[in-house]
């Protein structure tokens, strides 16, 4: 045993754990003198970028000289789970940052973001994000925390080059989990690669089960008054395992590593060892640019809807403050939030520019296919792009055309990690043992949820 | 023999015994060391003390409220700690049966070896220096559970398996331990070997003339030899085996079915991805005192050995 990077890693965790936590600087600090309000914002692409980063300076050159009053500091920081603690303890966050949709809950649970409501109320384009993802990121007090700059819904990714070696249509979207099972099994059977993958690892096994358990019907959590009770041993539960099970055992069509992360289940879809699997439509970037997927072979079907079906799981990006920004600072975040992330629907120039340098940088365009605003709002926007579309569009119009009907689904509003952690071993369970008992594993799930929530509550 | 002998010439001119002078404390002394007493301060003790406090806080680190034992109470009931502590302790005990014999019977091996001494030792220290994330990835391939993994097709050769490896809630801790043993019994053999080396010679010399064999040298000589160090190393690896995190946290993620979750693990989830510092803090707080207490007995239970 290496007991020197043990204790190194054992000493580095102390470190982080502790370091800092006196020692702060508020966001007041950044306001400038001189009646300017001076504000830092993430989002600067890096160095190995420079044609997004380009983009990304000019357009903060354009905004400034737009607002003489703002002071706008662009800087290279991407959300971190590992590292946001400290970072905000050492007073080193943005003003102004993005997050993971599935982070809001814990943030506005510990009170690290700004309450948003009085500007979100007060800004027609804020507004004119679609309802139910404005909803989506609510906190359980009904005040808007964040505001969604990049939204999507969970749906069914396929790989159509293995479709196509399998004899299954891949412009024909499954109306049933059992025919996706079917069609699993058949990719394995045809090409001896993975039919379905389920992630399970890291919480994102919970996350992808969440998403299956609402299209089956049911939520993990249930508002009871001011209250959220668990409810994790549901019907839906147990349709969204036993289909995981049937896929596995039945069929065996579900390949063979079961311990397994989005980091690692990404090269595997993108090199077409892996036919189908849920996520959300901006993960083409990852599969793109990361892993070096060709475009054409990447396909989107909706989720599959049982009769008491909820809809597809929201998801996505979020631009949050920090909690201690002042209102001079958040009227020029949300100024800025407009100019970035909601011009391009009303401004075609902008839209198009935008487009221009993101298909420079090899990135898909557009990046995701899920309308944040309404209909009225996204087509122009879409016309404006069109030169610059370098994926096939026709690929995920089925899920497309499917979003725009198909209800947002929150995520659990309540110590949502945790859950997703109880059920991460609940999908091990049943990937890894024939004999696992699902109805037990539930039923202990539940016991440990419910421990979970009223802790939280309390 | 007389008390009156002649005292031997080197000592007859030698002063009497200074006065015990009181303790001064040396400005020169103290600047020469004051930045390594800063470094430690800061690095080191006050992050200790601020962990000590933050054991008794809910903080978000913009506001931040003393909370008494709330943080202990929740990791205490926490239903993951038991399972963690087990497989800790499980992860612990195979290493010290397995694992640490390893790098002595390897070191014993290569201090007999005649030619090749410093090229063996070399190759066994290779995967030392190997970065521990490209160690994981080498041996994530290893472990794939397909039938095309590195094990599995040599498993297949003799038609056994493909074994599930880190997938299985049997063989995941085993398959952990093995890893953790090959990325680091070089250490443990360089420091064996460089012990064996300070052996006197005469001692095997005799036995061999005697005609001991291997085993009865290695048991009779070399062991009672290597006492001390064989007792360091061996607390070192059980403080070190109590905090095993790189492993799990990168190979299986403390799965399947929390088989692998250590309490180093747990931690960090309470940090980092649950965003709770002060129970972090408590358990961590719970483990150094654990490790303490651990270090202690085993110091006294010992002891008798290392004098002697």
């Amino acid at each position: 045993m290496t007991v020197l990077r043990k204790m190194a890693v054992a000493a580095a965790l102390t470190a982080v754990l502790t370091a800092g936590a006196g020692c702060g600087k508020s966001a007041g600090d950044s306001s400038a003198a001189g009646g300017k309000v001076k504000i830092s914002v993430n989002g600067l692409p890096g160095n190995d970028n420079p044609a997004g980063r380009k983009e990304f300076l000019a357009q903060v050159t354009a905004f400034e000289a737009k607002n003489p009053n703002i002071d706008l500091e662009p800087v290279d920081w991407t959300w971190d789970a590992r590292t946001f603690t400290a970072q905000l303890a050492g007073g080193d966050l943005p003003t102004s940052f993005q997050a993971p949709f599935t982070e809001s809950g814990g943030l506005i649970a510990r009170h690290q973001i700004k309450d948003l409501t009085k500007w979100v109320e007060a800004s027609p384009k804020l507004k004119s994000i679609l309802p139910t993802m404005l909803d989506a990121v609510k906190g359980t007090d009904g005040h808007y925390y964040a505001v969604p700059t990049f939204a999507t819904q969970n749906g069914i990714l396929i790989h159509r080059g293995l479709f196509t070696k399998a004899g299954l249509d891949p412009d024909k979207p499954f109306s049933s989990w059992d025919e996706l099972a079917q069609a699993a099994q058949k990719i394995t059977q045809a090409t001896g690669k993975a039919g379905y993958c389920q992630l399970t690892k890291q919480n994102q096994g919970g996350w992808i089960l969440t998403s299956i358990i609402a299209a089956m019907g049911n939520e993990l959590e249930t508002r009871d008054g001011d209250k959220f009770t668990a409810n994790v041993d549901s019907p839906g539960a147990h349709a969204a395992l036993e289909f995981l099970r049937k896929v596995r055992w039945d069929y065996n069509a579900a390949g063979s590593n079961f311990l397994i992360d989005f980091t690692a289940l990404a090269p595997e879809f993108a090199a077409g060892r892996c036919g189908i699997m849920v996520g959300p439509d901006g993960w083409l970037g990852e599969f793109v640019t990361k892993n070096k997927m060709n475009p054409r072979d990447f396909g989107m079907f909706p989720m599959p809807q049982t009769a008491n079906g909820l809809g597809g799981l929201g998801g996505g990006t979020l631009s949050v403050l920090r909690a201690d920004a002042t209102d001079a600072q958040v009227d020029a975040a949300v100024k800025w939030l407009e100019f970035r992330f909601l011009d391009q629907y009303y401004d075609t120039k902008t839209a198009a520019d935008l487009a221009k340098a993101q298909a420079a940088d090899g990135n898909p365009v557009p990046g995701t296919f899920y309308a944040i605003v309404n209909q009225q709002a996204y087509q122009p926007y879409l016309e404006a792009i069109k030169p610059y579309i370098n994926v096939p569009v026709a690929n995920v119009q089925t899920y497309v055309d499917a979003t725009r009907k198909l209800p947002v689904v929150s995520e659990p509003p309540i110590e949502a990690q945790q859950l997703y952690a109880l059920l991460d071993t609940v999908i091990q369970a049943v990937l890894t043992r024939k004999d696992a008992d699902i109805d037990a594993l539930l039923k202990q799930a539940q016991s440990q949820a419910t421990t979970i929530l009223a802790t939280a509550q309390r | 023999m007389s008390r009156t002998a002649v005292r031997p010439s080197g000592l007859r001119h030698q002063a009497p015994p200074a006065p015990a002078r009181p303790r001064r404390i040396r400005l020169d002394a103290l600047l020469f060391g004051l930045p390594t007493i800063l470094v430690f301060a800061i690095f080191s003790w006050w992050p200790l003390l601020r962990g000590l406090a933050l054991s008794f806080q809910r903080t978000n680190f913009l506001q931040t409220t003393w909370v008494g034992l709330e943080n202990f109470h929740r990791v205490l009931t926490d239903p993951l700690l038991g399972q963690a502590v087990a497989n800790t302790a499980y992860f612990a005990l195979l290493a010290a049966l397995f694992g640490f014999p390893v790098p002595l019977l390897a070191a014993t091996l290569i201090a007999e070896m005649r030619r090749s001494r410093q090229l063996a030792t070399v190759l066994v220290f290779i995967p030392v220096i190997l970065p521990p994330v490209v160690s994981i990835l080498l041996w994530r391939e290893f472990y794939d559970p397909g039938k095309d993994g590195l094990f599995n097709s040599l498993l297949g050769a003799v038609g056994i398996g493909p074994v599930a490896w880190l997938q299985d809630a049997v063989t995941a801790m085993p398959s952990l331990v093995l890893m953790a043993t090959w990325s680091a019994f070089g250490q443990g053999t360089v420091i064996f070997v460089a012990a064996l080396m300070s052996i006197r010679s005469e001692l095997y010399e005799a036995a061999e003339i005697d005609g001991a064999s291997l085993p009865r040298r290695f048991w009779h000589i070399t062991l009672p030899q290597l006492r001390t160090v064989v007792l360091v190393l061996l607390l070192l690896q059980i403080i070190g085996t109590l905090q095993v995190f790189t492993e799990p946290f990168l190979l299986t993620g403390g799965g399947p079915e929390n088989k692998t979750v250590t309490v180093l693990l747990l931690i960090y989830n309470y940090a980092f991805v649950y965003g709770d510092f002060g129970a972090a803090t408590a358990l961590s707080l719970l483990l150094a005192v654990v490790l303490a207490a651990v270090s202690a007995v085993y110091l006294f239970a010992t002891r008798k050995w290392s004098q002697t």
